[in-house]
């Protein structure tokens, strides 16, 4: 945009201007006279020099402090006001609440409260600060420190419902977390059992009882000392046949009762290694992976019960070697061997 | 310029010595300068900008009191003159909310200008001042200020854009509005002066 002339220098200003450049034109500056200026600086001399008033920063503060409160009055006026249940709810202590025909069990420990419900409804409330409420419906248990929720058991299934605070439910080693207004019931996927609950650590050996019973007929002198018999089994063991399987046998099971584990685990892979199909193979390794589990080899053990599974799937004890391996398996972490 | 040869815009960047009583009355000899040329347009500036019932030598007083009083932004600025005309702008903005809220609480009485009815006999009074205010008060606060200081002031452009801070493309705009509606006013004061005088 080009520098525009001023309408009172313009000689030829456009027609729509005319009137108004006349009129500016015409405009007259009133006259200042030199003795009235003299006078005006004079005064405005003293005025800059005179103190200014320290209040005059105060004065501000009038307004704002005014505005402010204003503000926090128009904030706090148009804050969502509780209702009348929840100020009675905030006011109250803790409680429970059951509905009618609600069969229930409520126990006082040493730290909380614990609600068992078989069956109906009961609404609980936790106060902060109050002892924490323990709550077991059905397969679903939950631990409350603070909130407000219902418990329900209908037709066998229980459920829960959180209506403030947090809850968070437990069914097995699953648990869900539930925020105000949500609800979970024992049959809601997120709490589904993905493998029965196995005992994870320590792994519980082989039952024992269900092993076959060894036999002991050896060559060697049963009433001999220690010593004297575990040389002669040693030497019969270095034959062949039958007689030399149970006296390597027998010498690992002596080791093993004598309480040395380790000794005894190299006893039954010697069995193994040299009767890899004997009379005595699988009560051999059953006792090996015992006696590994004992001692924590749990990768060992696990190898080892994998290996029986393979080499001995009719045994009877299949359904537990099964288990043990689940459970070594848990135990070290490891994938499941296709 | 005499004295103005001191200006501050060749001390640009270096720091003000307001604390010697010569720096003091260096800075009082400067802005007496300036008030020596600009008082009287810059009273008529205020005048204009804030309307006919106030006190214009209270409110001119007022600007150069401020010059007096930052001589650092003074001296700080490009032209002293359009940063005089930019505190006069804002003093009389300023004015005019004070006065509007006096007379909202009934502390201050409006003024009495001309009767409305009688546009003509104002003009005929030569009272040329009074029918330029009733004009350049139906214009807002910006174009006002561009209006006067441009027409009747006779800054320029760079000057105008330098004392309201705005972008000379802003001033140019804003004085083409600025015509065009004081025209439109001007003439229904006239076409209202022409109906009652048939």
């Amino acid at each position: 945009m080009s520098e525009l002339v001023p309408l009172r220098a313009d000689p030829r200003p456009p027609a729509e201007l005319e009137a108004a450049a006349a009129l500016v034109r015409s405009l007259g500056r009133e006259p200042l006279s030199p003795g009235r200026r003299q006078q005006l600086w004079t005064e405005l001399v003293s005025r800059a020099d005179r103190p200014r008033p320290g209040w005059h920063r105060a004065v501000w503060a009038v307004p704002v402090a005014a505005a402010l409160l204003l503000a926090g009055a128009w904030v706090r006026g148009f804050a969502p006001r509780p209702n009348a249940a929840q100020t009675a709810a905030a006011q109250e202590p803790s409680r429970v609440a059951p509905a009618p025909g609600a069969r229930y069990r409520l126990a006082s420990g040493n730290d909380r409260e614990t609600l068992t419900l078989e069956e109906g409804r009961v609404e609980v409330h936790v106060r902060r600060g109050e002892r924490p409420m323990h709550v077991a419906a059905r397969e679903l248990t939950l631990v409350v420190t603070e909130g407000r929720f219902l418990t329900e058991v209908e037709r066998g299934e229980a459920s829960v419902t959180a209506f403030e605070g947090s809850v968070v439910v437990r069914r097995g080693d699953k648990d869900v977390a539930l925020a105000a207004g949500e609800s979970v019931r024992a049959s809601d996927p997120r709490l589904a059992e993905t493998a029965p609950p196995l005992q994870l650590h320590p792994v519980a050996p082989l039952p024992v009882h269900r092993l076959p019973a060894a036999p002991v007929i050896t060559s060697c002198p049963s009433r001999a000392p220690m010593a004297e018999r575990l040389a002669c089994l040693e030497h019969a063991a270095q034959g062949a046949g039958l007689s030399a399987q149970n006296a390597q046998y027998v010498m690992a099971l002596l080791t093993e009762r004598s309480g040395d584990a380790s000794s005894a685990v190299g006893a039954w892979r010697r069995y193994a290694e040299r009767f890899p199909d004997g009379v005595l193979a699988p009560e051999a390794r059953l006792a090996l992976i015992n006696d590994l589990v004992k001692l924590e080899r749990y990768p060992e053990a696990l190898a080892e019960a994998e290996a029986f599974l393979a080499r001995f799937p009719r045994e009877p004890v299949g359904p537990d070697v099964l288990r043990l391996t689940e459970n070594l398996r848990r135990a070290t972490r490891l994938p499941r061997s296709e | 310029m005499g004295q103005m040869e001191w200006s501050p815009a060749a001390r640009r960047g270096a720091s003000w010595p307001v604390v010697s009583a010569e720096g003091r009355g260096h800075e009082r000899a400067f802005v007496r300068a300036l008030y020596e040329r600009e008082a009287t347009r810059i009273r008529s500036t205020m005048a204009r900008l804030a309307g006919p019932g106030l006190d214009a030598d209270d409110m001119m007083q007022e600007v150069f009191l401020v010059a007096l009083r930052r001589p650092k932004a003074l001296a700080e600025a490009r032209s002293p003159k359009a940063w005089l005309y930019g505190v006069a702008v804002k003093a009389a903005r300023a004015r005019r909310r004070q006065s509007r809220l006096r007379q909202f609480f009934g502390l201050e009485v409006a003024e009495d200008v001309a009767d409305p009815s009688t546009p003509a006999e104002a003009l005929e009074r030569d009272d040329a001042r009074q029918s330029v205010w009733r004009i350049l008060e139906k214009l807002s606060e910006r174009k006002r200020a561009v209006f006067v200081l441009f027409e009747l002031e006779g800054l320029t452009g760079e000057e105008i854009s330098q004392a309201l801070g705005c972008p000379l493309k802003t001033v140019w705009s804003r004085l083409l509005h600025a015509r065009r509606e004081f025209a439109a006013h001007l003439a229904r004061l006239q076409l209202s002066e022409s109906r009652r005088a048939a």
